[in-house]
C-alpha cells in the first residue's frame, strides 16, 4: 500500500511476500516498484482502515468490556477479571488469534500488566502470543528494544545515536537530561510501560446498545454506595429493556474513576432476563473486584448482549414440578467458573462408553433419551483408559489377574464379555474394532471395568491389549 | 461334536436377515455345522432356496419358521412330517389372511389348533413371570415337542440369565436347546445388518441409535465354539441334534399337485393331453403326419408322462383357448416352452418342425421345480 | 442411645429455631440404620460427610453412589461440584438419580468447589447438593451447615484425596452432622460365573447426638435404596453398635 508522505509516495504497508523481497515501510514507492517487478500497488485508505479498526474493537468487546482501537494497527483490551471466563489467558489468546485468522487477519498478541509493555511485546516478541506472568513485566521489558516504546521514529533514531539500545539502558540513565533533550514524552512512555504512570483506556462504545448512565457530582467510593446506585441503574436498564421487548444476556458495568481509569465488571446469563433482583445480585457479587481509587465519577451500565424477551414465559407441563429458579443459581455459578463449566449430561445412543454421554447446557430442557437400564456401569470412568498388565487365558474368559498402577490384583469374580463393536460409520478402523468388557472383582471386593481391545482371536479387531476403563462402587 | 444351528434368519425375513441362504449354507459347510434350520419370521419364503443350497453343499436343511404372535410371544416351529408341514402352511395362511398385505396376525389358540406334529421352541427374553407363563402354555400344548431356546447375548449378566432360564425350563419340564439366533453368516456382515435396520426404521446410521441389534455375535459359530460357550449346558447343545433327528420332513416329499382337470372326465390328464394332441394333429397335417414329427411327439409325450407335466399343459391349453375365444393375443414365455405337442394341440400357429427339442432342455427333473406359466396377453387386443 | 440433658435441650432449641419443613430426616428404610440416626434418618437441611475406605479414599466410587442414592430420594434438582470430572453419569441413573436432575459444576480448585457448594446450599428449592473436596476445615463446614439450614437441602461432602496417605485427614473434626465411610466388600455369591449385587461396609463414624455404628449393606438399588443382604440379616438380631471413637 502506498500513501503520500510530503510530496512523494511511500510504502505504508507490505505483506509477507513483499517484505521477504526487500520492501520496507517508508521506502519510496518508485524504489519499491523498481525492486519487485510484479508488485501490486494500491492506494492506502487511512480512513477506511481506521473505520475497520474501530469495528474490530467493537468485536473485541466480546472478550472484555474495556476494549479500544490502538491506531494505526492495534487493539488494546483490559482483560482483568475477564480471562477466566474464556478458560484462562492462554485459551483466550488462542481463541482471539483463531477467530481473527478465520477472518483473514494475522495477529500478534501479548498480555502483561501494562498497556505499554503489551504494546511493545506484541510487536517485538518472538512468540506470536506472548504472556508475561503477573509481576514479571519489568524484567521482561528490560530487554525490549527502544523502538517498541511508542515514540516517533526521529526520537528513536536520535536515542540510538546516543547509544541507547534497549529499555534497560534508558531506565538506567538519569531522567533530567532525557527530558531536557527530548521532552517529557520519553520518561512518560517509560513510566507507562512499567506501570508507574496510569494509562486509561477509553472503551469503545458499540452502537445500538441499551445503556444507562449516572454521573456523580461528588465522586463515590464506599461499597454500600456503589451497591445502592447499582440497584438503581439495574432498575432503569431493565425498564429500558422492557420498552424494547428485550432481555439481557450480558451486562457490562463500567466505572469511570477520577483519574480517568476505567474499571469494568461483566456478567452473563443463560437465558435472557429482565429480573432486577437477579441481575443486581450477579453484578453485586463482582463489585468487590472493583478498585474505586480516588473515587468514581461515572457508572455506565450497558446490556451488551440482548435478546427478545416476551412478557410471559411459563412452564407448560403440568406434570413437571415447578422448578425453583435454578436459572438464577446457574448464572451465579457460571459467572464464577465460566459458562462452559456448568452443565448437565444427556444420553447419547452409543455403545462406546466414552461417547455415551454428552454435555448440554445446564438450563436445557430434559430429553427423553435414556441409557439402557440393567447394564451395570461404573461410577468413575477413566479417560483415557489406562493400560494394565494381565494374565489371561481364553478369548471368552476374563484375566486371572491384572496389574494396575503397580498393584497386582487377583480376579476372584467376573462377568462378561460384553462385546462392544466399533461404530463403523465414524472411522474406518472401527469397521472391525471390538472391545470385550469384563466386570471384575478382586479379593477385597473392589470392582473394576476392564476391556480387551480386540476379540482375542482376530488380530484385525484390535491390539489385544487390556485396559482399565472404570471403577464400580 | 455335532451341532445344528436351528435359528437362522435369511434375508427372506425382509430387512432383518442380512445373508442369503446360499451364503449361510456355504459357510455352515466350512465350519462343520451339521445342518441349518431357516426360520424366517412368519414366513416360509426362504425354504426353497435353502433346500437348493442344502443340496449343493451337502448340509442338512430343516424346514422351520419363526412365529411372532400378537401378544409378543415368539417361537420357532419345525414340522416333523409332511402333514405337520401342511398344517404350518395353513396356519400361516390364516394369519396372513387376517393381517392383510405383508402382515401376519396369529394368536396362541391358532398355534394350538394347527400345532400337531410341530416341534415348538420358545424364544425367551428374561427369566420372569411372562416367560414362566409362556413355558407353561407351551408345555401344556406341546408336551414332549416343547423346547426352550438358550441364546447368549454377550451382555452383562449373561451367565446368570442362562442359568435362570435353564432352571425355569426344568421346573416346567421343558427341554432346553442352544441356538445362536443367527442373522448373518459371518462377522463382517454385521455392517449390512445395521444398514437394513436403518432402512427398516426409516432413518440413517447416525440416528438409528439403540434400534440397532443389541445382542452381539449373531453369526454362525462352529460346534466346538458352541460347546465352549455353554459349558454348563452341554445337553442343550446336544439337543440340536435331537431335534434335527426328529424333523424328518424334507421338501423332496412334496410333489406338485395340479388342480384336477375337469374338461374330460374319465380320462387321466395324460390321456386327455394325448387325445388333444392326436386330435390337433389331424387338423394340422391333413395330408398326413410326417415321420419325424410323429417321432418328436411320441418322445415328448413320453417325457411329459414320465415327469408328470400333463396337467400343466392342459392348463396352458385352457388359457390359450380362452384367450383365443376372446381374441386376446397370447404367447407362451420362458419355461412355458412350446414343445411340438403344445403347438399341435392348437396353442401356437408356428410349424412344429421348426422348433427343436427345447422341451427336454427346459425341463429339469427336479420335482421341486415346476414350470411356471407366464403367458402374456396383449391388453390392446383385449380392448379391441 | 445415651443423651445428656444438655444435648436434649440443644436439640429441642435447634428444632424450634429451624424453619418448619415437611420432614426433618430422610430415612434409609433400614431399621438398623435409621435407629442409629437422630430423627430416624439422614437429617435434612444439614451437612453430611462421606469418604471411601481403602482405595475408595482416592477414587471415591462407592462414596459417590452412596451420595447419589441419597440425592435420588430427594425431590428437585441436584447440584454436584467437583474438580476432577470423572463421574460417569449413567451410573447415577442406575441408582435412581436421573440425568435431567443433576447440574454439574466443574471448578478449578477446592476453594471454588466450597464456594459453589455454599452457593447451592443457600439456594431455595434444591433437593441435594453434593461436592467432592479433599480438605474441609471446621470453619468452612460451619458455613456450609448454616447454609444448609437456611434452605433445607441435604448437603453431602464427598471427601476425596489424591493419595491414600492424605486420607488420614478424615480424622479432623468438622461441623457435619454425620460422617460416613463406605468401603467395597465382595459381592453376593452367584451359582454361575458373574458378579452379584455389590456390597459395602457402611460405617457411621461420627453422628451428632448419636453413636457410631457399622453395617454391611447391599449397594443402592435402582431407586437409590440400600438393603441388608439376606444372609447377613439372618445372622443379625441387633445392629453392631460400637462406642463412639472418632
Amino acid at each position: 500500500m502506498v500513501g503520500p508522505e510530503g510530496n512523494r509516495n511511500v510504502v505504508t504497508a507490505a505483506d509477507l511476500s513483499a517484505r521477504s523481497l526487500g520492501i520496507r515501510i517508508g521506502m519510496p514507492a518508485t524504489q519499491a516498484q523498481a525492486l519487485v517487478a510484479e508488485l501490486v500497488v494500491q492506494e492506502a485508505d487511512p480512513d477506511g482502515d481506521s473505520a475497520s479498526l474501530d469495528r474490530l474493537a467493537v468485536w473485541a468487546l466480546r472478550y472484555s468490556p474495556v476494549a479500544a482501537a490502538d491506531p494505526p494497527d492495534g487493539l488494546v483490551l483490559d482483560t482483568t477479571g475477564a480471562d477466566h471466563l474464556h478458560g484462562g489467558e492462554e485459551a483466550m489468546l488462542a481463541d482471539i488469534s483463531g477467530r481473527l485468522a478465520a477472518a483473514g487477519v494475522r495477529a500478534r498478541l501479548a498480555i502483561s500488566d501494562t498497556w505499554g509493555a503489551s504494546y511493545a511485546l506484541a510487536r517485538v516478541s518472538a512468540d506470536e502470543r506472548a504472556i508475561v506472568p503477573a509481576g514479571r513485566t519489568a524484567e521482561v521489558l528490560a530487554g525490549v528494544p527502544i523502538s517498541a516504546l511508542r515514540l516517533d521514529p526521529n526520537t528513536i533514531a536520535d536515542l540510538r545515536k546516543l547509544g541507547f539500545d534497549q529499555i534497560r539502558d534508558l531506565e538506567a540513565t538519569s531522567r533530567a537530561p532525557l527530558t531536557l533533550r527530548f521532552g517529557p514524552l520519553v520518561c512518560r512512555r517509560l513510566d507507562q510501560a512499567f506501570g508507574r504512570a496510569a494509562e486509561p483506556i477509553e472503551p469503545v462504545r458499540p452502537p445500538d446498545v441499551v445503556e444507562v448512565r449516572r454521573v456523580f457530582a461528588e465522586p463515590i467510593a464506599a461499597p454500600e454506595t456503589i451497591h445502592r446506585y447499582l440497584g438503581k441503574l439495574v432498575g432503569q436498564l431493565c425498564a429500558a429493556l422492557e420498552e424494547r421487548g428485550l432481555g439481557a444476556r450480558r451486562m457490562d458495568l463500567l466505572f469511570g474513576r477520577v483519574d480517568d481509569e476505567v474499571q469494568a465488571v461483566r456478567v452473563g446469563t443463560s437465558t435472557a432476563t429482565r429480573d432486577v433482583k437477579r441481575l443486581t445480585r450477579l453484578l453485586g457479587d463482582k463489585i468487590e473486584t472493583v478498585e474505586p481509587g480516588f473515587g468514581i465519577e461515572t457508572m455506565r451500565l450497558a446490556a451488551t448482549l440482548a435478546e427478545p424477551l416476551h412478557p410471559k414465559q411459563t412452564i407448560s407441563s403440568l406434570t413437571e414440578e415447578p422448578d425453583a429458579d435454578v436459572a438464577g443459581l446457574i448464572d451465579v455459578l457460571a459467572n464464577r467458573v465460566g459458562e462452559d463449566r456448568v452443565y448437565r449430561y444427556a444420553a447419547v445412543a452409543s455403545d462406546v462408553p466414552e461417547r455415551a454421554v454428552a454435555r448440554v447446557a445446564a438450563a436445557a430442557l430434559a430429553s427423553d433419551d435414556e441409557w439402557p437400564a440393567g447394564w451395570p456401569r461404573p461410577a468413575r470412568l477413566l479417560q483415557p483408559p489406562e493400560a494394565i498388565e494381565t494374565l489371561a487365558l481364553l478369548p471368552d474368559h476374563p484375566p486371572v489377574s491384572f496389574t494396575w498402577r503397580g498393584i497386582r490384583r487377583r480376579v476372584k469374580r467376573a462377568d462378561g464379555p460384553e462385546r462392544v463393536f466399533g461404530e463403523w460409520w465414524k472411522a474406518d478402523p472401527e469397521l472391525v474394532a471390538v472391545r470385550d468388557y469384563f466386570r471384575v472383582e478382586d479379593d477385597a471386593g473392589e470392582r473394576f471395568w476392564i476391556f480387551r481391545a480386540g476379540d482375542g482371536e482376530n488380530a484385525a479387531t484390535g491390539s489385544q491389549r487390556w485396559y482399565l476403563h472404570g471403577i464400580f462402587a | 461334536m455335532s451341532y445344528f444351528e436351528l435359528q437362522c434368519t435369511s434375508h427372506f425375513s425382509f430387512l432383518r436377515g442380512a445373508s442369503s441362504c446360499e451364503e449361510l449354507f456355504a459357510h455352515a459347510a466350512t465350519i462343520g455345522i451339521g445342518g441349518l434350520a431357516i426360520v424366517d419370521r412368519n414366513s416360509l419364503a426362504g425354504i426353497v432356496r435353502a433346500h437348493e443350497a442344502a443340496k449343493v453343499t451337502g448340509i442338512r436343511m430343516i424346514v422351520g419358521c419363526r412365529l411372532d404372535l400378537v401378544d409378543g410371544m415368539s417361537m420357532l416351529v419345525y414340522p416333523t412330517d409332511r402333514a405337520a408341514y401342511a398344517r404350518l402352511c395353513r396356519l400361516l395362511s390364516v394369519g396372513k389372511k387376517r393381517g392383510g398385505k405383508a402382515k401376519c396376525v396369529l394368536e396362541w389358540l391358532d398355534v394350538l389348533e394347527y400345532g400337531e406334529g410341530l416341534i415348538a421352541v420358545l424364544v425367551p427374553d428374561e427369566a420372569d413371570e411372562i416367560c414362566a407363563l409362556r413355558l407353561k402354555r407351551l408345555a401344556d400344548g406341546f408336551g414332549d415337542r416343547a423346547y426352550m431356546a438358550l441364546t447368549l447375548r454377550r451382555r452383562p449378566n449373561d451367565q446368570l440369565r442362562i442359568h435362570d432360564l435353564s432352571n425355569m425350563a426344568a421346573r416346567f419340564r421343558v427341554s432346553t436347546v442352544a441356538t445362536n439366533d443367527v442373522l448373518f453368516h459371518e462377522p463382517h456382515r454385521r455392517i449390512l445388518q445395521d444398514v437394513v435396520t436403518c432402512i427398516r426404521n426409516g432413518t440413517t446410521i447416525d440416528h438409528v441409535g439403540f434400534r440397532r441389534e443389541r445382542h452381539a455375535d449373531r453369526y454362525l459359530k462352529p460346534p466346538e465354539e458352541m460347546g465352549r460357550l455353554f459349558p454348563r449346558n452341554p445337553e442343550a447343545v446336544a439337543r440340536t441334534t435331537e431335534i434335527a433327528a426328529r424333523c424328518t420332513f424334507s421338501l423332496d416329499e412334496l410333489a406338485y399337485q395340479y388342480p384336477e382337470e375337469r374338461t374330460m372326465p374319465g380320462l387321466t390328464p395324460q390321456q386327455a393331453l394325448e387325445k388333444l394332441t392326436w386330435g390337433g394333429v389331424k387338423d394340422r397335417y391333413p395330408e398326413g403326419l410326417p415321420d419325424e414329427v410323429k417321432e418328436k411327439l411320441d418322445h415328448e409325450l413320453a417325457l411329459i408322462e414320465r415327469l408328470g407335466y400333463a396337467p400343466y399343459f392342459l392348463t396352458v391349453n385352457s388359457i390359450v383357448r380362452f384367450a383365443r375365444s376372446r381374441e386376446i393375443l397370447c404367447q407362451g414365455r420362458g419355461s412355458a416352452a412350446t414343445p411340438p405337442s403344445v403347438t399341435s394341440s392348437g396353442s401356437r400357429r408356428s410349424t412344429p418342425s421348426a422348433t427343436t427339442s427345447c422341451s427336454s432342455a427346459s425341463s429339469p427333473r427336479n420335482a421341486a421345480s415346476r414350470p411356471t406359466s407366464t403367458s402374456t396377453s396383449s391388453t390392446n387386443a383385449a380392448k379391441r | 442411645m445415651q443423651r445428656s440433658a444438655v444435648e436434649d435441650l440443644r436439640r429441642r432449641v435447634e428444632r424450634l429455631a429451624a424453619p418448619r419443613r415437611g420432614r426433618e430426616a430422610l430415612p434409609f428404610g433400614i431399621e438398623e440404620i435409621d435407629r442409629a440416626l437422630p430423627g430416624g434418618g439422614l437429617a435434612v437441611g444439614a451437612l453430611h460427610e462421606v469418604a471411601g475406605g481403602g482405595d475408595g479414599a482416592v477414587h471415591g466410587a462407592a462414596a459417590a453412589l452412596f451420595a447419589a442414592g441419597v440425592a435420588a430420594r430427594t425431590r428437585g434438582k441436584v447440584l454436584w461440584c467437583f474438580t476432577r470430572a470423572d463421574l460417569f453419569a449413567p451410573s447415577l441413573t442406575q441408582v435412581g438419580l436421573s440425568a435431567a436432575r443433576v447440574i454439574y459444576v466443574e471448578c478449578g480448585d477446592d476453594k471454588t468447589v466450597l464456594a459453589c457448594f455454599e452457593e447451592g446450599l443457600r439456594h431455595q428449592g434444591l433437593g441435594a447438593v453434593v461436592a467432592e473436596v479433599a480438605r474441609l476445615s471446621m470453619t468452612a463446614s460451619r458455613r456450609l451447615q448454616l447454609a444448609a439450614e437456611t434452605s433445607g437441602a441435604i448437603g453431602i461432602a464427598i471427601r476425596r484425596w489424591r493419595r491414600q496417605t492424605e486420607a488420614a485427614d478424615f480424622g479432623q473434626p468438622t461441623a457435619a452432622v454425620t460422617r460416613w465411610r463406605v468401603t467395597a466388600l465382595p459381592s453376593a455369591p452367584l451359582p454361575v460365573p458373574g458378579v452379584g449385587r455389590a456390597r459395602w461396609q457402611l460405617e457411621l463414624i461420627r453422628c451428632r447426638a448419636g453413636e457410631s455404628a457399622d453395617f454391611v449393606v447391599e449397594a443402592c438399588d435402582a431407586k437409590g435404596r440400600l438393603h441388608i443382604p439376606a444372609d447377613v440379616a439372618d445372622r443379625l438380631l441387633a445392629p453392631q453398635a460400637r462406642l463412639a471413637t472418632a
